[in-house]
């Protein structure tokens, strides 16, 4: 059986499910797009998929490109809404009545994209778009900017490098 | 294994990373930069401010009344009786004239081309962010304008209504619109592609807030751009409109129109009678290079 | 392929009907009663009455729209206010002189810009590519009516070589191509034609040129042994496509944007009966010629953008 590292929920406040509560329970995810002319036909870009992740663990998804990873991917973060299936992040169903709005989920998980190329806004200062997160959440922008200075700071990178 | 809380020691690696060599810059400073550096269009750029001044302060600057004329000093040659331009077919003196002037065919000009980035580029980035239906349709109705050539188009729309400044004016803004928008549809379109607007859709942002800190900042650059490169073009084709008769009646004086009505005087003194043209070709070619200039320091490749 | 040919010709369709709106509505721009921008000053109350029946001036503006698409497509474009001819002759008989101008002006000024662009491109950087360029940005900053203006007064005025305005002795009605003194008139205005065509192929060749030289194929041209020579060959190969569609673009606007040089050398071409109609109010022939004009700016469109997937088979597949 994997060993299974968590932090213990005394160590951090942001784990409200507690440590055997699966930090993410995708239930039947399903998502079809509609081909463009032909009518009744679509791509079953993803289609009944269901997995639980647990604290601590890393889940890989394989597969050979148009397969469907990256919609999945999108499913996850809801930045498409998919037309089956539940996703429930620690213990709350997303986007249901009494459960997790999506603006919260927004501020728990995040898509690190494939091309770093295009990862960032060129015409933004760095430490502005580490700051946009919190500061679109509702932060006012020197704090904003105080947070990304300190997250900066925390991975190792001089924040004065990286804002004027 | 890994010690996640370990994380919240910092990682003592400032000391590895060398200072900068140059000094870290916002893109808009870097823009000023390299523009300071770049002797050719500075030079451009105060001949242009020069002669946006001298339209505008024309009532002092001019050294006689650009309406009054005389029978007795008509179609004089430069320099006569400290008329330094020469004087015109009813003898109003051609400097005076060409400073009143200015400030007509440089409204003509750069008015039309302002209106035309605001609502095109309007149009654009709504077209480009919206996509599918509303896309085509507005750039359907654009393909209509781009099918009429502008010097056409712009003629067909002043000389139906009449004439005269405002309906010049009107006519050069349907002209330079379609373009604009086109311009700012295409860099929207890519822009909206990249991943870092789906990301800032993933940190929670309305459509509105990606427009305003993503999606505006990249698209302003090439319709800048595009903008500065029409008002040369503004220029010609405003002036070709006042020489056609289409701009401003006589005796309002204006660049195009003053060529117009010299023109049968050529025989006579034909160096007065092209410096209009000079005026309309220096003010042109300025625009132009200034320009290019802006595009070299606003072209930034990774 | 043909599936692309279709798909363009298509295409076509709409625009040119939006360009008919559009010119449809110009009388109805024109300040004053539509009815009276069609009819001349002296027409009497029964012609008036007639032509407003005929033409539907008493109904609303889609079904006026309908009929005056029909009688388009019959080739009745209305009468000319200021000679009483059809409009539609009218027009036909100045597009086949400004086309004699954009025939000529056409060759000289692709061949020109061309020549001048592949030099530019093939040497940037260096004193070629700045004389060229510098003489590309004149040209697009030149007013071209005013181009026309100082040729005349240098040539005609002052050296008295060339005429300075007409199309010939007897205006069109005699001209000979093959005879100088009839040809001689067409010296300055295809030169004035020419000028902004030219600067604006030399800058699109010079780009299209140099962005190829750029791409990584020439190099391993370079490095399978090809001469220099053949290199370019390949070179310009590449960038014709780009090139090709600007110069029938240009074709077009050789056609559709002529009226400032035709004004300055009374030249009777469309451009011309464009500025005369303007001058004497005659919306008939106003808006005949602007239609006809932008009609054959649409096809030329057409015809280049075809044209074009032949040459370049990356725009085929879609």
């Amino acid at each position: 059986m994997a060993e299974v590292i968590a932090l213990s929920p005394a160590l951090d406040p942001r784990d409200r499910g507690g440590p055997l509560q699966p930090m993410l329970i995708a239930r039947d995810l399903r998502k079809h797009f509609p081909v463009k002319g032909a009518r009744g036909k679509s791509v079953q870009a993803v289609d009944g998929v269901s997995f639980t992740v647990r604290k601590g663990e890393t889940l890989g998804i394989v597969g050979e490109s148009g397969c469907g990873k990256t919609t999945l991917a999108r499913l996850l973060l809801h930045l498409i809404v998919p037309d089956a299936g539940e996703l429930i992040f620690d213990g709350e169903a997303v986007n249901a009545p009494d459960g997790l709005s999506v603006n919260a989920l927004r501020r728990q998980v995040q898509m690190v994209f494939q091309d770093s190329y295009s990862s960032l806004n060129p015409r933004m200062p760095i430490r502005d778009s580490v700051a946009f997160g919190p500061f679109i959440q509702g932060r006012e922008k020197p704090e904003a900017r105080n947070i990304a200075r300190d997250i900066l700071a925390k991975v190792g990178l001089d924040p004065d490098l990286f804002g004027p | 294994m890994a010690d996640i809380v370990a994380l919240d020691r910092p990682l003592d690696a400032f000391a590895e990373q060398a200072p900068p060599a140059t000094r870290v810059r916002g893109y808009w400073q870097s823009v000023f930069y390299r523009l300071r550096h770049d002797p050719v269009t500075l030079v451009f750029a105060s001949i242009v401010l020069l002669i946006v001044l001298a339209a505008l302060f024309a009532p002092l600057i001019a050294p006689f009344d650009p309406y009054k004329e005389s029978i007795v000093g008509r179609l004089k040659p430069f320099g006569w009786r400290e008329h330094l331009l020469g004087t015109d077919e009813l003898g109003r003196d051609m400097l005076s004239r060409l400073l009143y002037g200015g400030r007509i065919s440089l409204s003509m000009g750069v008015v039309p081309v302002l209106i035309a980035t605001l609502i095109g580029g309007m149009l654009g980035v709504i077209g480009g962010f919206a996509g599918g239906r509303v896309n085509t349709a507005i750039m359907r109705t654009m393909d209509v304008f781009y099918a009429f050539p502008s010097v056409l188009l712009a003629v067909a729309i002043a000389g139906a209504m009449g004439g005269g400044i405002g309906n010049g004016m009107l006519a050069l803004t349907l002209v330079f619109t379609p373009p604009m928008c086109r311009v700012a549809e295409t860099a929207t379109t890519q822009v909206r592609a990249l991943d870092y607007i789906e990301a800032a859709r993933a940190s929670g942002a309305s459509t509105a807030a990606i427009i305003r800190y993503h999606v505006l900042g990249n698209v302003l650059g090439p319709v800048f751009i595009y903008a500065s490169s029409l008002v040369s073009v503004a220029i010609l084709l405003a002036s070709g409109l006042s020489f056609l008769g289409l701009g401003v009646r006589p005796p309002t004086p204006d660049w195009g129109l003053m060529l117009s009505t010299l023109r049968q005087s050529i025989y006579v003194v034909p160096a007065v009678c092209a410096v209009p043209g000079v005026a309309i070709f220096i003010t042109s070619i300025c625009f132009n290079l200034v320009s290019d200039g802006l595009r070299a320091a606003m072209d930034v490749r990774m | 392929m043909t599936y692309y040919i279709l798909r363009r010709i298509l295409y076509a369709i709409p625009i040119a009907f939006g360009v008919s709106v559009v010119c449809f509505s110009l009388v109805y721009i024109a300040p004053g009663d539509p009815l009276q921008t069609v009819m001349p000053p002296d027409a009497t109350a029964e012609t008036i009455a007639i032509v407003k029946h005929a033409y539907g001036f008493d109904r609303p503006l889609p079904v006026q729209f309908v009929i005056w698409l029909g009688r388009v497509l019959t080739g009745d474009f209305g009468m000319s206010i200021a000679t009483r001819r059809p409009v539609f002759l009218e027009v036909t008989d100045a597009l086949a002189n400004t086309a004699l101008l954009a025939l000529f002006a056409a060759p000289i000024a692709f061949f020109t810009g061309y020549a001048m662009g592949v030099i530019a491109g093939c040497f940037p950087g260096r004193w070629l590519d700045r004389l060229v360029t510098g003489a590309a940005v004149t040209g697009v900053s030149l007013p071209n009516y005013w181009l026309g203006i100082v040729l005349v007064i240098v040539f005609a005025v002052q050296l008295m070589l060339l005429p300075a305005t007409g199309m010939g002795p007897n205006g069109s009605t005699g001209f000979h191509i093959f005879e100088w003194s009839s040809a001689r008139f067409l010296v300055l205005p295809v030169i004035t034609l020419a000028m902004i065509p030219i600067g604006i192929l030399s800058r699109t060749t010079r780009a299209a040129v140099a962005e190829v030289r750029n791409q990584d194929f020439v190099q391993t041209l370079r490095a399978k042994g090809l001469s220099e020579w053949a290199v370019t060959r390949h070179v310009l190969k590449n960038s014709l496509p780009q090139v090709m569609a600007v110069m029938g673009l240009q074709f077009g606007y050789l056609i559709g944007g002529s009226i400032l040089v035709e004004t300055v050398f009374t030249w009777p071409g469309s451009g011309f009966l464009l500025s005369k109609a303007i001058i004497n109010r005659d919306v008939p022939v106003l808006q005949g010629t602007i239609l006809t004009l932008s009609l054959v700016f649409v096809a030329t469109n057409l015809v280049v953008d075809l044209l074009q997937s032949l040459v370049d088979p990356r725009i085929r597949r879609g």
